[in-house]
Order: C-alpha cells, then sequence, then structure tokens
C-alpha cells in the first residue's frame, strides 16, 4: 500500500465514522426537548419591553433563603416520561388515583381545607387598581386601593366601602368628588348619590388619615326597593392633581327567599350524621346552601352543603356530616355548626340567584357522640363507580402499551416538539 | 367473519381434519371478535370551550374558527362547543350542558379544553349542575346542538375524565373591574374579579382534575393585570389561585411566587413557595417561563391555546 493509498484508507475511515456518527445523532432519541417544559417560539413581533409597573408599596422583597436550593430562570424540571405512552400512563395513573382519593367522601360533605376561599360566610373584597386619569392614561406613581365588607348583601344589610389613593410614600392626599350606584344591567332607575368621608364618620375609622370611608344600605334607598342584582358603585375623586374613578361592586337582594328558624334536627343515619335544618321557605325552588363544621375543640374541620327543591312552606335541609370524614379528620363531637349561607339559584336567568341573609358564626352545638357512631366507610355510588371502571380501563391500557414499547414489539414515539411531558 | 369460515367449513365438510381445522378458526375468530369489540357505544369526545368574543352559534361542533384549523390535531373526535362569548354565563350555559349530555353521557366519555371564559362556562356547569341526573345522550346532535336521549334513563353529573385550561378566568379579570372591556357586555360583569370568583364553588369540580396552562407574554396591561399575565388574564386566575394577588416567574422575584399546594403531583414547580393557595382540583401543567405565549387564540391556535392543544393531542385518545 502506497502513501497515498494509506491516506485515502484513513480519509475514508474518518468519513465513516462521521456518517456513522451523524446518523446516531438523528436517529438517537434525545430526552433534552422531551424535558424542557417549552421551546421557545420568537415572541410576537409587537412585542415590547414590559412599561416597569408601580414601585412596589413597602421594603423591597429578599429572595427568600428557601430558594437557595431551586432552579433559576429555565432550568429543566427533573427527568419526565419519556415516550407518549409512558406519559400518557403516568396521566391516566395520576387521574385514577386523585379520583379515588377525592370520592373518599360524598361531593356535599368536604374537608373545610379544601374550600380555601369559602371558610366564613363574611365575604370581604379588597382590590388594588392602576389609577386612569380622566382621558384613560395610567399614572404609574399611584395606585387605587379599594375594601369592602362584603360582595353581597341582603334585605337591610349595610356594606362599608373604603378607598385610598397610594403611592410609593404611603396613603397620599385625595378629595372625594362623587359616587352614585348603579344597576348591572341598567334598569333606568333613578341613581342614589353616595358620599365617602375622612372625618371618622360614616364608617371611617380615623378622619384626616387619607383613606375615605362610607357605609351604604341600599334597602334604605327607593332605587333598590323589589331588587335583586348586581350594582355597581363608580367614585370620582381627585389625587395628584388628577381625577380618576374607581369602582365598588356588590350583589344585593332586597328580600329574603328563605330564613333558618334555627332549629337543627339530628339524626345518625348509616353511620354518618344528618343534620336537618329548618327552613321557612318563602320562595319554592333549588336552594344551594352550605355550613360549616367545628369539632368539640374548636377546630374547623368539614363544609357540608345542601342542594335541593323546597316546597314553600316549613321545610327541613338535610346536610350530611360524612362518617368518613369525621373519622379521618379526628373530630371530636360536640360538634358546633356555623356560618349558614347560600341562596335559591334561578337557573338560566340572570341573575341566577337570590341570596339568603347569612347566619354568621355558631348556631347550633350538637349532641355527643361516641366515634363507634361513625363509619369508616368511603363514599359509593354509581356516579363512582363509572368513573373508576374507566379511568382503571386507561391505566391498564396504558401500562400494556407501555409493556409493548419496552419489549420492542412497537416502536417508541415521542412527543411532538415543545409538548410538555410530565 | 364467522358466516365467512362457516362456508369454508361447508365447502371441506368431506375431509375431517380440514373440518376440524376450519372449527377451530371459527372458534378463534368468534373469541377474536368478542375480545376486540368495543363496549357498545363507548367513545371518547374532545370537547373545545371557547371563551369571550366567542360569537359562535351554539351547537355548531364542527366550528373550530375561534380555535383554529379543524385539520389540526387536538385530541379524539374533536367538538367545538360554542357560545355568544359576550352574554352572562348564566344565560349561556344552556349550551355547554347540552354538548356535555350530547357526548359526555351513557358510555361515552370526554376529555374537555376550555379557553378563557370557557373556564367560568365549565366550572359553572360542573359546581351548579353537575350532581343532578342527566339524561344518556346519543351522540348526534339537532341543529341546535342537542342530542336524543338513548334509553330514557338519566345518569349522576357528566363523564368527564380530565379538563385543560388555557388562560381560565375562573378568577376574572381586573380589565373587567376597570372598564377596560365594553360594560354593555354581561359577560364583562361576570368577568370582573370579585363576580367571577363568588358566581360558584370553584372547588366543586366533581372530582375532576383542571389542568392549568398560563400564559405570561402580556406587556399592555402591565399596569393593571398583577403579576404574570397574558395580555388579558393574570396568573391568580390561569393557575387557578383561590384568592387575587400577584404572582410571577421564577425569574421576576420581586411578586410573590406561585406555589402549588395541591400534592397529588410532584413536580419542578413545588420548587416554587409562596403562600398562594389554589382552588381544589386544580394543577399547574404549564408556567411560561419564557413569557412567550399570550392569551389569543388568533384562530390558528396561537398563545396559551397552543401548549393545549398539543397536550390534547398527546393525551386525549
Amino acid at each position: 500500500m502506497t502513501e497515498q493509498d494509506g491516506a485515502r484508507r484513513r480519509t475514508w475511515l474518518i468519513v465513516g465514522a462521521l456518517a456513522v456518527l451523524s446518523l446516531a445523532l438523528v436517529f438517537w432519541p434525545s430526552g433534552e426537548t422531551k424535558t424542557k417544559t417549552v421551546s421557545a417560539p420568537s415572541a410576537p413581533s409587537s412585542a415590547v419591553t414590559s412599561a416597569p409597573g408601580p414601585a412596589p408599596i413597602g421594603p423591597a422583597k429578599v429572595r427568600p433563603a428557601w430558594s437557595a436550593a431551586a432552579p433559576d430562570g429555565d432550568a429543566a424540571p427533573p427527568e419526565a416520561p419519556k415516550t407518549l405512552w409512558e406519559q400518557r400512563l403516568a396521566r391516566a395513573q395520576q387521574t385514577l388515583s386523585a379520583y379515588l382519593e377525592s370520592t373518599k367522601y360524598p361531593p356535599e360533605s368536604r374537608p373545610i381545607s379544601e374550600k380555601p376561599d369559602l371558610q366564613t360566610t363574611s365575604q370581604p373584597l379588597a382590590n388594588q387598581l392602576p389609577f386612569k386619569k380622566k382621558n384613560g392614561a395610567a399614572r404609574g406613581d399611584l395606585r387605587m386601593k379599594t375594601w369592602q365588607s362584603s360582595q353581597r348583601l341582603i334585605a337591610d344589610e349595610i356594606v362599608t366601602m373604603t378607598f385610598a389613593c397610594i403611592s410609593g410614600k404611603g396613603y397620599e392626599p385625595s378629595e372625594f368628588i362623587s359616587a352614585q350606584t348603579v344597576e348591572v344591567p341598567p334598569k333606568g332607575l333613578a341613581a342614589t348619590a353616595i358620599s365617602f368621608y375622612d372625618d371618622g364618620s360614616h364608617g371611617d375609622e380615623r378622619g384626616g388619615d387619607r383613606v375615605f370611608s362610607t357605609q351604604f344600605q341600599p334597602s334604605a334607598s327607593p332605587q333598590f326597593a323589589g331588587y335583586n342584582g348586581y350594582v355597581n358603585v363608580p367614585v370620582t375623586l381627585r389625587c395628584g392633581g388628577d381625577e380618576t374613578t374607581t369602582f365598588f361592586d356588590f350583589f344585593y337582594t332586597s328580600g329574603e327567599p328563605t330564613r333558618f328558624t334555627g332549629k337543627v334536627r339530628e339524626v345518625v343515619e348509616k353511620g354518618s350524621l344528618a343534620l336537618y335544618l329548618e327552613l321557612l321557605v318563602k320562595k319554592a325552588g333549588n336552594y344551594k346552601l352550605a355550613i360549616r363544621v367545628d369539632d368539640a375543640e374548636g377546630k374547623s374541620f368539614a363544609y357540608v352543603a345542601f342542594d335541593g327543591d323546597l316546597a314553600a312552606g316549613m321545610q327541613e335541609a338535610r346536610f350530611l356530616l360524612f362518617g368518613k370524614l369525621i373519622k379521618d379528620q379526628g373530630a371530636a363531637s360536640p360538634f358546633k355548626l356555623r356560618d349558614l349561607d347560600g341562596y335559591l339559584f334561578l337557573s338560566d336567568q340572570n341573575p341566577d340567584r337570590e341570596n339568603l341573609k347569612p347566619t354568621p358564626g355558631a348556631f347550633h352545638t350538637t349532641q355527643k357522640y361516641g366515634a363507634e357512631a361513625f363509619s369508616e366507610a368511603e363514599w359509593s355510588s354509581e356516579e363512582k363507580d363509572r368513573h373508576v371502571a374507566e379511568f382503571t380501563k386507561d391505566v391498564d391500557n396504558a401500562k400494556e402499551k407501555v409493556a409493548e414499547e419496552q419489549s420492542g414489539k412497537t416502536p417508541k414515539e415521542y412527543p411532538e416538539a415543545g409538548v410538555i411531558v410530565k | 367473519m364467522g358466516a365467512d369460515l362457516g362456508m369454508v367449513v361447508a365447502m371441506v365438510e368431506r375431509n375431517p381434519m380440514k373440518r376440524f381445522i376450519a372449527a377451530a378458526l371459527s372458534a378463534i375468530a368468534a373469541v377474536a371478535t368478542l375480545a376486540i369489540a368495543p363496549e357498545a357505544g363507548a367513545t371518547n369526545y374532545s370537547l373545545y370551550i371557547c371563551g369571550r368574543n366567542c360569537n359562535g352559534t351554539p351547537g355548531t361542533y364542527t366550528n373550530f374558527s375561534y380555535w383554529g384549523s379543524s385539520a389540526t390535531a387536538a385530541g379524539v373526535n374533536k367538538k367545538a362547543v360554542n357560545w355568544d362569548g359576550y352574554s352572562a354565563i348564566s344565560t349561556t350555559n344552556s349550551a355547554v350542558r347540552d354538548a356535555l349530555d350530547c357526548y359526555c353521557t351513557g358510555n361515552n366519555f370526554c376529555y374537555v379544553a376550555v379557553h378563557s371564559a370557557g373556564d367560568l362556562q365549565l366550572g359553572y356547569a360542573l359546581a351548579q349542575y353537575g350532581g343532578g341526573a342527566r339524561y344518556k345522550k346519543n351522540a348526534t346532535p339537532n341543529a341546535s346542538g342537542v342530542c336524543g336521549n338513548t334509553d330514557g334513563t338519566t345518569q349522576t353529573g357528566w363523564n368527564i375524565k380530565w379538563v385543560d385550561v388555557a388562560s381560565g378566568a375562573g378568577g376574572g379579570s381586573e380589565l373587567a373591574n376597570m372598564g377596560d372591556w365594553t360594560t354593555s357586555s354581561p359577560l364583562v360583569n361576570d368577568l370582573k374579579t370579585g363576580n367571577a370568583r363568588a358566581l360558584y364553588d370553584h372547588n366543586q369540580t366533581r372530582s375532576k382534575a383542571f389542568y392549568m396552562f398560563a400564559g405570561a407574554s402580556g406587556t399592555a396591561y402591565s399596569m393593571t393585570l398583577p403579576g404574570q399575565d397574558d395580555e388579558a388574564i393574570a396568573y391568580h386566575s390561569s393557575m387557578g389561585a383561590a384568592a387575587t394577588g400577584s404572582l410571577n416567574n421564577w425569574s421576576d422575584w420581586t411578586g410573590t411566587y406561585f406555589a402549588r399546594t395541591n400534592t397529588a403531583n410532584a413536580s419542578w414547580v413545588e420548587w416554587y413557595s409562596s403562600s398562594t393557595t389554589l382552588w381544589t382540583n386544580r394543577y399547574e401543567q404549564f408556567i411560561d417561563q419564557g413569557e412567550s405565549y399570550n392569551h389569543y387564540t388568533n384562530g390558528a391556535w396561537g398563545g396559551i391555546s397552543s401548549p393545549v392543544r398539543a397536550d390534547m393531542a398527546a393525551n386525549a385518545l
């Protein structure tokens, strides 16, 4: 072999090796893109640099200590299932296990921890909104802070509404100009003028603190006689030399479709505690009601709902405090029932409800029951069986497909580029 | 197949061996047919519920103009659940219930994808009607999108496997609070953050998982929408937080970090931590770290609907 032959051979060996390597790169399944949550498409051409938001009120936030070990920016998540069928199996298993966990108790008898926003009947509302001038332009140095004592009013109830104009330095001096109540949707009724105060009166906590308040009672206004629906309260004020309008909203029901008499009947039924609340029903229909339950030590543990039709007259609404829920929560009796609220549901209408006047706080203490009175049995129903059967079938099917992939019986498929793999 | 083999048996009946083989083949075919025959009428569907400004007609289940090309893969047997995207949730929800009755009862099951106010529509349907008796339907809609009954019996609620939520407006939008959207639309009143959150019990999904996809490519309304947003919906809504607030991506650490307190899933998102609590049965499936996805489908499977469509195509079988 001449030197040229040797060089030619080496060249072909190198070319061949490169070819093999290229083929390996093309066909070798890569896990990297499958673990990124998203491939980054180009940003929309209309994208502009984010306008900085208003400076946060208060001291600058310090990066929390717990974040030391956390990833930065677009760091890849931990290894996720790689093939499509592995992904589908994970989804199917999650669907089944989450459903089984959730359906230990019936839908109407839940741990109160599942209702983070429904812990009591109280429905205050706080908002922080931009300060928009009359021409619509927003001022970056000012924000409007609003707070109202409730989002729903019934009969003669009163709402306290509060606003303040704030900057990075705190509350700014403001001048109240005008406010009025507007029906939503408009009904053409004469609006009710409202005044806000910063003099320590009309619900204002402290005079001269640049925080304005008022107390409004819809039942005192002819505008709301016989009313049931949403109400909007636009408030115009001046702050920092500019006029702006901020808003409050609430739902007002002038009448009471039903009233709780205060009587409760208790019956242990099949290992659960049925609580029959007596109601004087003025308007027959579908009622959606809820109560909260505390145990003997005052620990809140259950949210129990009623959803059913009630005829007019003296009726009972049955609330079922599920036995397994009592057991799992370790709740000892006597139980305290508290915070009843709800509404007459007006299906397919707008507004779709007439609210009950809530019964805030504790209204009944049950008898004492031994632990043996309540059952450990999970909730069972046709609805649950139907879903469990289907979800189990999905898991079994996916397992079979994964096994076929792993045995080589079927080729492995991977999600399209950019698809989240979890 | 059994009949064909029967003819073969007749033709070879004079040959015992062949007769035996033919009989065996018939038996095998019969068993195979039984093994692979699906449960009578059992079909999976993928329902897509549109959002604000949908301008759709209820019952037009093949009209995907709000979303994108109907030829694009987006899950098995996909159906578009259209409504006007303007009127109140309470008065338009019947279109959603008709679709759920049509395709998610009897032996049929559904995967559901929702966008924007479609989140309110489905949440309202499940919370307000999901425990009621629903007629089992034949998945054959009339011109109004209503299907016929199968056997006249009912079942409790709908057969839904899980829900993908593209930038859900279940928590409302501050743009509605501020009057940035037309105030004559009854839907805009529903979309005010306080009203949206009080409209129904968001924790009551009949135990169905809601996978949340949140976009963060929002700039024009950053003064109004707290934390990350996709130009219409802030993270507190699109991730299903139980209270309004400013939630941010990891890289924007001047705000409150998004955290998931539902523990059914383990994922990298748990590296985040804050005091934010989600509504029950919410699982964050996609957080837009790259701030690449805005709110708008643009009739081309665009924006945050893109990863939802991909997830449905991959998992809705």
